[in-house]
């Protein structure tokens, strides 16, 4: 099984919603908890992993009220790593649903 | 927990990694709770779904930890890497105590290990260089072979016996084809022998009087070069064995340590995400 897939989903869903747009953490987690559980406590250490792999980088945006603010935003390599990671999602997500005979077409066909 | 409890908690919990990097980690938290506040949230509220601060920055330092050692791999780090982990819970704990005894021995064996090695060099190169510099002299073997040498074929060519009165006597002893060689004193209140074996160039020293007896044994403790050359390449051979057997094992070591904090760092992440 592709370990590396289970373990980095959220990666790639952060990754994913970095790239329709530079954010700051609380703004993430709220996109993020839209559509998923998302526990916010996991949001830094997160961000942190990321930037460690060089797959995010960070600049402060200055604001009238109050302290700068930390954006997030992909780096090339964070692109490269989305984009593959999308891959082996995809692919994925096709041999299970081969499996669990839930692939597009494959129960309409035996039905009719 | 209010905003100020929790940051002055992940403050203290923090508080062995560098300033720079401590006030980035504050900062990040300061920023999440004002856009918390913005968005008409309590303190207590933020704090909860941030989670325990402690244990986040337990899992801050490990994380630190053992970036900085694959960055740097120094002794220092990878003990810092075993002290994060076993920060992390109290098993990790337990498994660090005969963890470090391990490191520990393995750090003995690599000091050992060199040890044997410098000295193994010492001893090749000393020889080598004395062999082809004449430098430096190794006065002991050619004073004791000169010795035995001289004494072995010099004159008178007879062998000497004296007696004394009371048991006194002095021999001198010679026997020019099998190579055994030796003298022997005696009075009535001690004894002196010199001796050396037919063999090779092992000579022995004994000394008695009434209060008790030296004996030196291989008194020509021979650096004969080939001798010599042979524990020289030997110990360079263990030693460095030894030291690329240490390297090994620290490799091996260190792989396992990081792959199993990571692995914890993992499960952490795991529980965390249970929890919502």
């Amino acid at each position: 099984m592709k370990t590396q897939l289970k373990k980095g989903t959220l990666d790639m869903c952060v990754l994913a919603a970095l790239a329709a747009g530079d954010s700051y953490a609380y703004e993430l987690v709220g996109i993020l908890s839209r559509t998923m559980e998302i526990s916010e406590g996991t949001m830094y250490p997160l961000m942190r992993r990321l930037q460690a792999e060089a797959w995010v980088s960070t600049y402060l945006v200055e604001s009238a009220s109050g302290p700068s603010r930390k954006y997030y935003t992909l780096t090339a390599e964070g692109r490269r790593q989305l984009s593959w990671m999308q891959q082996e999602w995809r692919e994925f997500v096709n041999e299970v649903n081969a499996v669990l005979g839930l692939a597009a077409g494959a129960g309409t066909g035996e039905a009719s | 927990m209010s905003e100020q409890e929790f940051i002055r908690q992940l403050q203290e919990a923090l508080s062995r990694i560098p300033e720079r990097e401590r006030q980035e980690i504050v900062d990040d938290y300061c920023e999440y709770f004002r856009d918390g506040l913005a968005a008409g949230r309590s303190e207590a509220d933020i704090a909860a779904g941030l989670g325990d601060p402690r244990q986040l920055a337990r899992e801050l330092m490990a994380r630190h930890h053992i970036e900085r050692w694959e960055s740097r791999k120094s002794f220092g780090n990878l003990f810092a890497v075993v002290g994060a982990i076993a920060g992390l819970g109290f098993l990790n704990f337990m498994l660090a105590i005969p963890f470090l005894c391990y490191l520990w021995l393995l750090t003995m064996a690599a000091l050992a290990s060199t040890g044997i090695l410098i000295g193994g060099i010492v001893v090749f190169g000393t020889l080598t260089c004395n062999a082809l510099f004449g430098w430096p002299a190794l006065h002991e073997e050619r004073d004791v072979r000169a010795f035995w040498s001289t004494f072995e074929s010099g004159a008178p060519a007879a062998n000497i016996h004296i007696r004394g009165h009371h048991g006194e006597k002095v021999d001198v002893v010679r026997d020019a084809s099998s190579g055994r060689a030796s003298i022997d004193i005696q009075s009535s209140d001690g004894a002196l022998s010199l001796e050396r074996k037919a063999s090779d160039a092992i000579g022995q020293l004994h000394i008695q009087d009434e209060e008790g007896r030296v004996d030196i044994d291989a008194l020509d403790w021979g650096i004969s070069r080939k001798g010599g050359w042979i524990a020289g390449v030997v110990m360079m051979l263990l030693g460095g064995g030894g030291l690329f057997l240490c390297y090994l094992l620290a490799r091996l070591t260190w792989r396992g340590l990081l792959s199993y904090g990571r692995y914890q760092l993992g499960l952490l992440d795991k529980a965390r995400r249970m929890d919502d």
